[in-house]
């Protein structure tokens, strides 16, 4: 079996592993890691539940082997909560909109949300944005109106919310 | 009522969840754990022969490749006992639990292989060597049922698994006598339930205790536990099924597979530690669905457009075995009378077994497709009789006065059903007038100037929720203080646990948060059913509330005794009994439930009996009925056929809300679903019975551009049948949109005279009927 | 659902690169892995080796030279739809990559491994299809340079030998006598589509005197349709020569799929035209 050592920078800290070439950043994530957060709906790039951010960018990691990832930095839903423990507003806005049932698809809504939040200005973040942005994200419980109305406040400016 | 959760009062769920700390079946790692790999059924019908596993097993990392005839060592049986009774099924058709010689849809399972990791497991599956010889496919259900048809399995006579009429009146007489009459035919397709997670178990056995632990991704641990027992002959205390997280179920995780069986076999074989994670291509091929029913229905209505009759038949696809007896197309055959008085009715109903994957349940369970064949009639007669739709329902409606109101058709339970609160004309006034109904001819007519198809749909529906036998909840607080509360209620994402805190929470005087609930675990209480049915708040809710109120009584009688007052002068407050108004005289529950543990050899006080603990069976006395009325609005863009929710008003009626927020997200939900089923999802087969949509690219689901932003309206009609006045919500949603979409598509399109008869509603379905009416054909 | 086993090679330099696939049999090339990754999950594709190329230096830049566009191969989706300079210099491509799949997927799907899977109902190839893209070949035998049409065989499949690599697409930049228009129809947002439409005309006043038009999703390659261009060309833009175009995009040769039959794609060939083409003429 085919294996290389990498370094990968996960959530701030350091890592240096061995890994089977063939295994996706997902899973290395969730079984070498441990980092359960991070889920598998389908495993091929459609559902996006396993978006995480590399190098700060939003991607699908079922379609990224590990070791594509040496040397680079991922973030991934673990990140979100601060030092002591304190929820992100994304989160804290997540759970009280209601923008999450089962909580499957929930990491992959927020990263994509963190990446917005990060790059886009919030003047011009109103519904039609943030219903594009997670158009990559599929959700099968919650209809997508908490998420929606969770990232309109947390990301928006007060006049683009409802 | 007041509300005992408000909205913005977190789930206890949610902050798990919400730091990726949530522990779902793939989450869970346990030492030597090995993967299990199934070899599925490549063929819709196959005879197989010979399996020749030799190379698999030589792969570096497999530990085992496993057959049923290896599997036969630990099972006391071949088939899953599934059988849900039922009078109408001719013959029983139990799933395998792996395929013995004749494999009877794609994605049956065949074979298993345990290895160190998934990826070797799949590597080593590929190298199986199965003698299959194909046999011919039964993939339509009006070929199938003809005499001439090719078997779905050899060992049955034929494909007609069931038959059975459902009726009351003199439809005839009626019809006869009827001033209006139409006819209509659908082909009704819905598609799975597609949870986020899919199916997967993971299975361990413990040489110190001899138990059987199962992390199951299922809705019914106990069922789960109950067919472990039976097919593993083991004991109750031998097994236990816990439902840790799980990503989504809507119904498909309530039956169950023979995965579970097979997988919980193989651990107790080899003495391992296994787990199966069903991926997104298994999940297409071998978890239940619905797919399709064709109905040809006549309608006969006085002159004044009231119903007289319906009469017709109903083919529906089965699939490749019974998992789950007839209740989803029996519930598609009661739920089509809804909230209407229908005075005589029958329709025959024919089941047919097919080359594909099984048919159960999926959110909704048959009752969207039952709803839409009325909701179709009505909007079909109120046409030819130019008068409107709204009037029409009107005219037809059971009026709140007539309520409980008993039709003349039994539920499963052999009771008639009987509708027993709620007003549904207000409900449907309601709903008109909150989305503008009567103001909405002049919009549409200033739009179509503009030339834009715009339309507005309704559809009213009732929903049979809370189905019994019953179920189960404990609560129990020992001396340390803290309120354990355990339920046979299971959770796939509802809230169920803050459901029943909250519940708990009120009577006891504490915060939701202080209460430790367990769900979906066979060691936290013996008997339980689960999540099916849109059942558990009426179920288990009301369980709990009984126990709640009992260790609340004994609290206070037991503190009236320690503190000498009457209990009537107690009131409970943040975990302490206290005399109130007097803040100091106080014991918490801690000290009750020390006192009541007792000392050796001493009374306990006051002739109390000991422990602080009661587990209570909610039976409820009949199915408890929610009802809706759902507004859809839809603009049309007639060149491409593309349909555009624009607007989406429901009002909504489930009795009492413990938590409306909670009520809102399942009913939100419920209305993706049928926004789905009615403009995305399409499981397709070619001819030969090979599943085509096996991929999130090829079945498609709505994102959140996809779906407009939905409008809850509430009415609470308290149901007299449980004593927190409480019914169910989490599959209304699905119930109503169908119908709705539909209405509104053809409103929009209304100068073209376009009726609609299948679902989905694809844009190129769609187009092409609108070429066709632009073209003078006819509709 | 995990890819079957493979070699994996990451080369730093473009010799090291093109000395690998000259060796390695069975070699597939990863760039974004959008499509290669997903093929591989479900083992549809089964490489004995994969050849990374994210390392190799030169691949990402986009450059104006020559009043050529040129788009290196490893440019990501995310980064060409962001590009001023594609924005100003090929807005037709700017509006094509706008349609591809999701942020997710645009942030590390590029422009040539698009142009390599060859979907036929992909954007880039349109696009590409359209301007006859000039597309750079390299292989240890040199480098050499082909034409979109050239390149692209047949649906999914690219006359690239094995031991060739695609390094960069050269794109005519418009100038102030040519109008483009793009149009897609897809169920979702970020879907393939299931028929799009791009056009390019070129204006002598009101007279056409280039007219370039092509399709994807109909089922074969993207490709323009010389027909209609031929209709078009020394035309004056009128809504009789729209009508015309529009019957005549009717009646292409097209193929059914499993979700859209032939008739359906024609009659939204014909739909999306129209529409692009009313508004060029509306927006002059």
């Amino acid at each position: 079996m085919d294996e290389r050592i990498i370094t990968i920078e996960v959530n701030g800290k350091q890592y240096r592993l061995k890994v089977p070439v063939r295994e996706n950043l997902a899973d290395f994530l969730r079984h070498r890691l441990h980092l359960t957060g991070t889920h598998t709906g389908c495993e091929h790039g459609v559902c996006g539940s396993c978006t995480i951010l590399l190098d700060s960018r939003s991607v699908r990691s079922c379609l990224i082997l590990a070791v594509q990832c040496d040397g680079r930095s991922v973030r991934t839903v673990e990140s979100l909560a601060d030092a002591a423990g304190k929820l992100d507003p994304l989160q804290d806005a997540f759970s009280r909109h209601h923008a999450l049932q089962c909580g499957f698809c929930t990491p992959g809504v927020l990263m994509t949300l963190v990446e917005l939040r990060e790059n886009a200005d919030p003047s011009e973040i109103n519904e039609d944005m943030i219903r594009e942005k997670l158009s990559g994200n599929l959700c099968r419980c919650t209809g997508y109106q908490g998420m929606v109305d969770a990232a309109l406040e947390t990301l928006s400016r007060p006049d683009k919310r409802l | 009522m007041q509300h005992a959760g408000k909205t913005g009062h977190a789930r206890l769920e949610d902050d798990r969840l919400l730091r990726g700390q949530g522990r779902f079946v793939d989450d869970l790692d346990v030492p030597d754990l090995l993967h299990v790999v199934f070899l599925r059924s490549a063929y819709a019908h196959a005879r197989i022969g010979k399996i020749d596993k030799s190379t698999a097993e030589k792969i570096v990392g497999v530990h085992a490749v496993l057959t049923l005839a290896d599997l036969k060592e630990v099972l006391t049986c071949e088939r899953l006992p599934a059988a849900t009774p039922a009078s109408a099924i001719h013959f029983h058709v139990d799933p395998c639990i792996l395929v013995k010689d004749e494999a009877c849809y794609v994605g049956e399972p065949i074979a298993m292989v345990v290895a160190d990791t998934r990826a070797i497991a799949e590597d080593a599956a590929a190298l199986i060597e199965i003698d299959a010889e194909i046999l011919p496919a039964v993939t339509e259900i009006r070929a199938g049922l003809s005499s001439d048809s090719p078997r779905t399995r050899l060992d049955q006579p034929d494909n007609c698994v069931a038959r059975w009429t459902i009726g009351y009146g003199d439809c005839e007489s009626a019809f006869a006598k009827a001033a209006h009459k139409i006819s209509a035919s659908f082909e009704l397709h819905k598609g799975g339930a597609i949870p986020m997670e899919g199916r997967g178990l993971l299975a361990r056995p413990d040489p110190l205790d001899g138990v059987l632990t199962v992390w199951d991704s299922t809705q019914m641990p106990h069922r789960v536990k109950r067919v472990l027992v039976t097919t593993l002959g083991l004991n109750e205390n031998q097994i236990r099924v816990i439902a840790p997280d799980v990503g989504g179920g809507f119904g498909p995780k309530g039956p169950v597979y023979a995965e579970e069986v097979a997988v919980s076999a193989a651990a107790l074989l080899l003495q391992k530690p296994l787990k199966w994670i069903e991926d997104r291509y298994e999940n297409f091929i071998s978890t239940n669905q619905e797919r399709d029913q064709y109905w040809d229905v006549e309608g006969a209505f006085d002159a004044d457009g009231r119903l007289l009759g319906i009469r017709g038949t109903l083919l529906h696809d089965h699939g490749a075995c019974t998992p789950s007896g007839i209740q989803l197309p029996q519930n598609s055959t009661t739920n089509l009378i809804g909230p209407y008085i229908l005075p005589t009715y029958k329709l025959d109903v024919s089941l047919c077994l097919t080359n594909k994957t099984p048919t159960t349940s999926t959110r909704g369970a048959g009752r969207p497709q039952g709803t839409f064949v009325m909701e179709r009639l009505l909007d079909r007669m109120a046409a030819k009789l130019g008068i409107g739709r709204d009037e029409i329902r009107r005219r037809n409606l059971i009026p709140a006065d007539a309520l409980p109101y008993v039709t003349q058709v039994l539920t499963r339970d052999g009771l008639p059903m009987t509708y027993d609160s709620g007003d549904y004309p207000e409900c449907q006034r309601r709903a008109l007038e909150a989305a503008g109904w009567h103001d909405f001819l002049a919009r549409q007519k200033a739009a179509r100037e503009k030339g834009r198809w715009i339309g507005l749909g309704l559809s009213n529906y009732v929903e049979g929720t809370g189905r019994g036998p019953f179920e189960t909840a404990s609560l129990r607080i020992g001396p340390s203080g803290k309120i354990l509360v355990a339920s046979g209620a299971a959770s796939q994402g509802q809230g169920t646990s803050t459901m029943l805190a909250h519940i708990a929470a009120k009577v006891l005087g504490v915060r939701p948060e202080v209460i430790d609930v367990t769900c979906g675990d066979t060691h936290a209480i013996a008997m339980g059913l689960g999540a099916y049915a849109s059942r558990q708040t009426v179920t288990a809710g009301n369980a709990l509330h009984a126990a709640s109120l009992e260790i609340a009584q004994k609290i206070k009688q037991t503190a009236a005794h320690l503190l000498e007052v009457s209990a009537d002068d107690l009131e409970l407050r943040d975990s302490f009994v206290q005399v109130k108004g007097v803040a100091s005289m106080k014991k918490s529950f801690g000290e009750i439930a020390k006192t009541l543990s007792g000392n050796a050899g001493f009374a306990l006080p006051g002739g109390m009996k000991p422990g602080l603990f009661a587990a209570v069976d909610f039976e409820p006395p009949a199915i408890t009925y929610t009802n809706g009325t759902h507004l859809a609005e839809v603009e049309v863009d007639i060149r491409t056929g593309h349909i555009k929710i624009t607007r989406y008003v429901i009002v909504h009626d489930c009795g009492n809300m413990i938590n409306p927020q909670i009520v809102e997200g399942q009913v939100l939900g419920g209305v993706v679903h049928g926004i789905s089923a009615t403009l995305f999802e399409w499981i397709r087969h070619d001819a030969q019975g090979q599943p085509l949509t096996v991929s999130l690219a090829d079945y498609l689901l709505p994102t959140a551009h996809d779906v407009p932003r939905i409008e809850i309206h509430h009415m609470e009609s308290p149901t007299p049948l449980n004593p927190l006045g409480v019914k169910g919500a989490a599959e209304s949603g699905t119930i109503g949109a169908p119908a709705a979409i539909v209405s509104a598509i053809e409103d929009a399109l209304a100068p073209l005279k376009i009726e609609i008869s299948q679902l989905p509603v694809t844009p190129q379905r769609l187009q092409k009927l609108i070429r066709k009416a632009q073209a003078g054909g006819s509709p | 659902m995990k890819a079957a086993g493979f070699g994996y090679h990451r080369p730093e330099t473009m010799a090291e690169l093109l000395t690998l696939l000259a060796d390695l049999p069975d070699a597939r090339i990863i760039a974004g892995g959008q499509s290669l990754m997903p093929m591989m999950n479900f083992r549809v594709a089964m490489p004995q080796h994969l050849v990374d190329i994210e390392k190799i230096d030169g691949l990402d830049s986009i450059n104006l030279r020559d009043g050529t566009l040129q788009i290196g191969a490893m440019v990501r989706q995310a980064d060409a739809l962001a590009s001023p300079v594609i924005k100003k210099n090929c807005p037709v491509l700017a509006d094509a990559i706008a349609y591809i799949g999701h942020q997710q997927t645009r942030n590390r799907g590029t422009v040539g491994g698009s142009l390599c899977h060859l979907d036929p109902a992909s954007e880039i190839p349109l696009v590409c299809a359209l301007l006859d893209a000039q597309l750079y070949i390299a292989s240890r035998r040199g480098t050499r340079m082909m034409n979109f049409r050239d390149f692209a065989d047949a649906p999914l499949t690219t006359s690239l030998a094995e031991d060739e690599i695609l390094t960069r697409i050269d794109l005519p930049i418009c100038d102030p006598d040519t109008r483009h228009g793009f149009g897609e129809y897809a169920r979702r947002s970020g879907d393939f589509a299931v028929v799009a439409v791009a056009t390019h005309l070129r204006f002598a006043g009101e007279t056409i005197t280039e007219a370039r038009m092509a399709f994807a999703g109909l089922g074969a390659i993207q490709a323009r349709a010389d027909r209609l261009e031929m209709f078009a060309t020394s035309q004056k833009l009128s809504p009789a020569l729209i009508d015309k175009l529009a019957q005549e995009a009717a009646q292409m040769p097209a193929e059914s799929d499993l979700h859209h039959d032939a008739d359906y794609k024609r009659h939204l060939a014909a739909c999306l035209l129209r529409e692009v083409l009313e508004r060029i003429l509306r927006h002059g």
